[in-house]
């Protein structure tokens, strides 16, 4: 069944297409001959130099093609838009008139033109010209209104609205309370803290004997805990961290001069060690003297 | 000198540095009352007793009030319930103000840090703990002490579990309440907690075995080993089946939360601690629901913790002296001169 509907409506929809471009080449078609009507009645303006005193045949000659360009430029764009039954029938109605008033205006304009008849034409001619002309705004505007279509969409087609469950629901509301209640607490003071209730005659704490555990303890988590909340801390003492690694290294490859010697150690080097021993300024003067000598040979 | 503060239901824990040690003071949360009389007071004086007199009578503080009351047989009232102050107890305010003095003491400078540790949102009861926090917050900071709020969780973690990078989960048993965050790399990613402690046992096991509340509580304390092997209608049988029900409870709900988050892809190790998580048996058994509960996590090592009982309050002294130790850092950055400047000529 629903299928069946569904081939008709895509049957209808084809059916309804190709008259819409069949109207649309016709109303392009009419159109473009009213525009070459208008071309046609300005020329002959020109080419019969129209005044007032002009021949009544140029003078009509020259009226029908502006006239009837001007009504078929506003039936060809009529028809070149979308119309609903009722565009069709103002269509309709307003060519039998400007048609009317042609037959009328062809058949009366050289021996008859005289009031009321003049004014019957001119009459039938406004209200077809007009019919026309009220048809394309109302078809614009129809047109402008359905190519803005999103501006005018549901909420729902831009983004998916989102339906909170109740669970949802009572969990914001009960941290929304949470925060409020917290706010409230943490403006809160107490301005009583160092008062006994004033039935308290007297506390006797003084020689009560505490319960008290010592334990051996060195809570090196102190330190552990300080690195793990702040990693970026040095250790100064370095026990635990990198440093104390980085010291020993600096102590370890520090060179052996700079190291202060004790007083035995320095005698054991003097006279016990098996090291050449140091030259004395005379020696090395001696020395220096002997290779001069032995350069000027 | 910074120090670390557990407000729990059952006791107030102070844990404070001492040269290599900790030292933790530790005070029964709980008042008892009695009729005023010269007798009594002497009596109370020579005991070396807690207590505070009133134009009506006297108030009998922390531990003492829980020995009183078992004495007399009756029962001691309790400033907090599960997890937070009692809205039921007038007193609560005045009475947790003493205790935690009594507990903490004067700070030793202007704004000693001190971490004092909450319980997080309860996920199974209507219940705020938004004003408590803030409660304690003020009544620590009317002491002279620059005070922060951490989670119990939390402080679970940071005192067990350092090895992990503090990724892990914490879960604290508490008297009032079950206290459980998951973080990673020190920073929670989820933190609640059940209404359901130790008390609850004990309710629970009152209840089934016809005993007084009190005595099942100092039973529970005193147990030796949680077992299936138990005399009929003993108090014992009924804390095993009630602390297997408390453990299966906290495991459903986090599952049930681990559902709501997109934990990192990394093996968490536990860490189990608490005052209600002392009796022996009790890790083991919860080792083994927790292998079996089949978590949306995968688990490491699930740590046995030495001392439960101090361990929030351990965690609470860690992040003070992180704090503290951050704080000196900031003031010697702003004290460093920028550029040396240069000596005017003469």
């Amino acid at each position: 069944m629903h299928d069946d509907d569904f081939v008709d409506e895509e049957s209808g929809k084809n059916k309804l297409f190709s008259r819409g471009a069949s109207i649309y080449y016709l109303g392009s078609m009419i159109f473009i001959v009213g525009i070459a009507l208008i071309i046609l009645g300005s020329a002959l303006i020109l080419f019969f130099r129209l005044s007032y005193t002009s021949d009544l045949q140029e003078i009509l000659l020259t009226i029908i093609p502006i006239a009837l360009g001007t009504i078929l430029i506003l039936l060809g764009i009529n028809l070149m838009m979308k119309q609903s039954r009722k565009g069709y029938a103002i269509l309709s109605l307003s060519v039998i008139a400007v048609a009317a008033s042609m037959i009328l205006f062809i058949r009366i304009y050289e021996n008859n033109w005289y009031y009321p008849q003049a004014y019957y034409v001119f009459g039938l001619y406004v209200s077809g010209f007009l019919l026309l002309l009220g048809n394309t705004f109302a078809g614009s505007i129809l047109y402008i209104i359905k190519t803005n279509k999103p501006v005018y969409s549901p909420i729902e087609d831009k983004e998916p609205v989102h339906l909170y469950t109740d669970d949802e629901i009572q969990r914001d509301i009960e941290e929304a309370t949470r925060k409020s209640a917290e706010a409230a607490v943490a403006e809160l003071q107490f301005n009583d803290v160092q008062e006994l209730p004033s039935d308290i005659i007297g506390v006797h704490i003084s020689e009560t004997p505490k319960n008290v555990t010592r334990v051996k303890d060195k809570i090196t988590e102190v330190r552990s805990l300080g690195q793990t909340l702040s990693p970026g801390m040095t250790e100064k003492w370095g026990s635990v961290g990198i440093d104390k690694a980085s010291d020993a290294l600096a102590k370890a490859l520090e060179p052996q001069k700079t190291q202060k010697k004790g007083f035995f150690q320095r005698i054991k080097e003097k006279y016990f060690s098996n090291k050449p021993k140091k030259e004395t300024k005379k020696e090395t003067k001696v020395k220096s003297k002997e290779k001069k000598t032995e350069k000027k040979r | 000198m910074a120090k670390g503060l557990d407000i729990g239901t059952m006791n107030i824990i102070c844990a404070e540095k001492d040269k290599e040690d900790i030292v933790f003071t530790q005070q029964r949360n709980a008042f008892m009352e009695l009729d005023s009389s010269d007798l009594t007071k002497t009596m109370l004086d020579i005991s070396k007793v807690l207590y505070i007199e009133r134009k009506d009578g006297i108030s009998l503080l922390g531990e003492d009030a829980f020995k009183f009351a078992t004495i007399f047989e009756k029962e001691a009232r309790r400033p907090m319930t599960h997890g937070i102050i009692s809205p039921k107890e007038k007193e609560a305010i005045p009475i947790m103000k003493l205790i935690v003095g009594e507990v903490l003491g004067q700070p030793k400078r202007q704004n000693e840090v001190l971490y004092i540790s909450t319980p997080a949102d309860p996920i199974d009861t209507d219940m705020n703990v938004l004003y408590h926090k803030k409660t304690m917050e003020m009544l620590t900071k009317g002491m002279k002490y620059d005070t922060h709020v951490i989670d119990e969780g939390l402080a679970v973690i940071y005192s067990e579990l350092a090895d992990n990078n503090f990724t892990e989960i914490g879960i604290s048993v508490g008297a009032g309440m079950t206290n459980v965050t998951l973080a990673y790399l020190a920073t929670p990613l989820m933190s609640f907690s059940i209404a359901r402690g130790g008390d609850w046992i004990d309710e629970q096991a009152a209840k089934s075995t016809g005993m007084p509340k009190e005595h099942v509580t100092a039973t529970k304390e005193k147990i030796s080993r949680l077992g299936k092997d138990v005399k009929m209608g003993s108090v014992e049988g009924a804390l095993t089946v009630y602390y297997d029900a408390l453990i299966t409870y906290v495991i459903k709900n986090l599952n049930r939360k681990l559902a709501e988050i997109t934990p990192p892809n990394v093996a968490f190790p536990v860490a189990i601690a608490g005052g209600s998580a002392q009796p022996e048996g009790f890790f083991e058994l919860f080792e083994k629901r927790l292998r079996e509960a089949n978590l949306r996590v995968d688990l490491a090592k699930i740590k046995h913790v030495k001392d439960p009982i101090l361990s929030v309050a351990r965690g609470c002294l860690i992040a003070a002296r992180t704090q503290e130790e951050k704080g000196r850092q900031q003031l010697k950055q702003t004290q460093t001169p920028t550029q040396p400047t240069q000596k005017k000529k003469k």
